[in-house]
């Protein structure tokens, strides 16, 4: 009896390890830029609570995460919150943050959500932003 | 019997004129559509007639030189396409067409001496440095070395290609010592001359020995800057002034350094060292090359971030200027 709950243990880790492993989707970081930390610090209201909330002047890295149907753009908590920009990214949405799984070790790092799009509407979005870029520079050349 | 005879005869010439009229006219319209009138009338092509060709050109290719170290600042041997990914203006490039060594490049290096009073106490020790680094054992016959002095208002280039044993001491006693410091329009002087005889596959590198105190240059420490971006030229700042605080010198200094590829070094440090690892980082360098992410003219930043392991630290110019795509209206001849 001693031995049957480490033995029961032992034999359920590999099945915790595929459900935990399939809780996670799959993404590519597509951009990354250091951005304002307000978001991740505060959230909805040090962001809109005008000026007589702190004003902080440390950068965070914020990464556009683009998922099979929809694209994120998450900012991390603190400028060294790097995450690796390898081809295939897993991470999963906890408690409004999004969880990412640093290359394969053991520890996630969390994410504050600062935007959310149907990727397909991203898109779209890019492509009339591309199109309006185009359209400005050879107004430019042009001239 | 002969009336009919006649009737039957006139129907068969009609029938053949018909056939006749009927040819011609389909020969004719394939005629002008085999041939337009112009060519059918003069043989030759009317500029009139061809409206002109509007073709667009640009460079849509990066070529990014980049030096990689773990976290004990060693260098990273063997690294692979799969182990970084290059940050242009934000977006994340991992598709690249080349990854390459930077040893098999030629150098073409402008070494900048200041002469100006600021480092006259410690002039003797910046010519020595300076020509230890010419007598480092790991310059190339193949590699460019020039000299350009500067100092009071003048920015000299004294040796202009295989420079290495320029550095004597008759030619150090003939050198004007003293006066202002023109360092940002030596750098910009120097810039130019490297841009003159730019060449593919020779790396152009500036090495400047100087406090970094600029005090009478036209031209600005934003000027320079833009210059060396510009001309995606690496700069190598030995401090000679020896302060280990920060001041405007050095931090010009670094400024340049930094955002070109290139490092900052002390000559507070151990000089040999440094000397040495310059030559180790010019050969030690990667050239990657990739496609414009993003064709927005002007500046594109840089940046080199790993893939897997968080240990890699890279080293790279910061940015680059983007040019669109000029339309160019030709005629044919």
């Amino acid at each position: 009896m001693k031995h049957v709950l480490p033995l029961a243990l032992f034999l359920s880790f590999p099945a915790i390890m595929t459900a935990q492993m399939g809780m996670y989707q799959h993404g590519s970081v597509i951009r990354m830029h250091m951005g304002d930390c307000t978001l991740a610090h505060g959230g909805f209201m040090v962001a809109f609570g005008g000026p007589s909330m702190a004003v902080n002047q440390e950068s965070c890295p914020e990464y556009t995460l683009m998922s099979p149907n929809v694209v994120y753009v998450i900012v991390g908590k603190s400028s060294n919150q790097l995450i690796p920009l390898s081809e295939i990214v897993d991470f999963r949405l906890h408690k409004n943050e999004l969880a990412v799984r640093v290359d394969d070790a053991k520890h996630e790092s969390r994410f504050v959500i600062k935007e959310m799009m149907v990727r397909s509407e991203w898109e779209r979005m890019q492509r009339h932003i591309d199109e309006q870029l185009k359209a400005a520079e050879l107004r430019e050349t042009e001239h | 019997m002969p009336m009919i005879t006649i009737s039957i005869r006139m129907q068969k010439t009609l029938r053949t004129l018909w056939r006749y009229c009927w040819l011609s006219a389909l020969t004719s319209v394939l005629l002008k559509a085999a041939y337009p009138q112009d060519k059918l009338d003069g043989h030759s092509y009317s500029s009139q007639a061809t409206p002109a060709y509007t073709y667009r050109s640009g460079v849509s290719e990066v070529r990014l030189l980049f030096f990689a170290a773990d976290k004990q600042n060693r260098v990273v041997d063997g690294l692979k396409r799969t182990d970084f990914a290059v940050l242009d203006n934000s977006w994340v490039v991992r598709d690249f067409r080349s990854l390459t060594r930077s040893g098999s490049v030629h150098l073409d290096v402008i070494l900048l001496v200041d002469c100006s009073a600021s480092v006259l106490p410690r002039f003797d020790r910046e010519f020595r440095n300076a020509m230890n680094l010419v007598s480092q054992p790991g310059w190339r016959p193949e590699d460019n070395l020039s000299v350009l002095v500067f100092g009071g208002r003048e920015v000299n280039l004294v040796c202009d290609g295989n420079c290495g044993n320029w550095f004597t001491s008759e030619h150090m006693a003939a050198l004007p010592s003293g006066g202002a410091t023109p360092l940002f329009d030596a750098v910009i002087a120097a810039t130019d001359v490297l841009a003159q005889r730019r060449q593919f596959g020779r790396l152009p590198v500036i090495v400047v020995f100087s406090d970094g105190n600029d005090t009478i240059s036209v031209a600005s420490l934003h000027d320079a800057w833009k210059k060396i971006v510009a001309s995606e030229e690496l700069v190598y700042a030995v401090d000679v002034s020896g302060d280990s605080e920060n001041s405007n010198g050095n931090s010009a200094l670094r400024k340049m350094a930094d955002d070109s590829g290139g490092r900052y070094l002390s000559l507070s440090e151990d000089p040999a060292e440094l000397l040495k690892g310059i030559i180790g980082d010019l050969q030690s360098g990667l050239v990657v090359s990739y496609s414009v992410p993003e064709t927005t003219a002007g500046f594109h930043s840089l940046r080199i971030l790993p893939t897997h392991n968080l240990n890699l630290q890279f080293r790279s110019r910061r940015g680059y200027f983007y040019q669109a795509a000029r339309p160019r209206q030709e005629t044919l001849p």
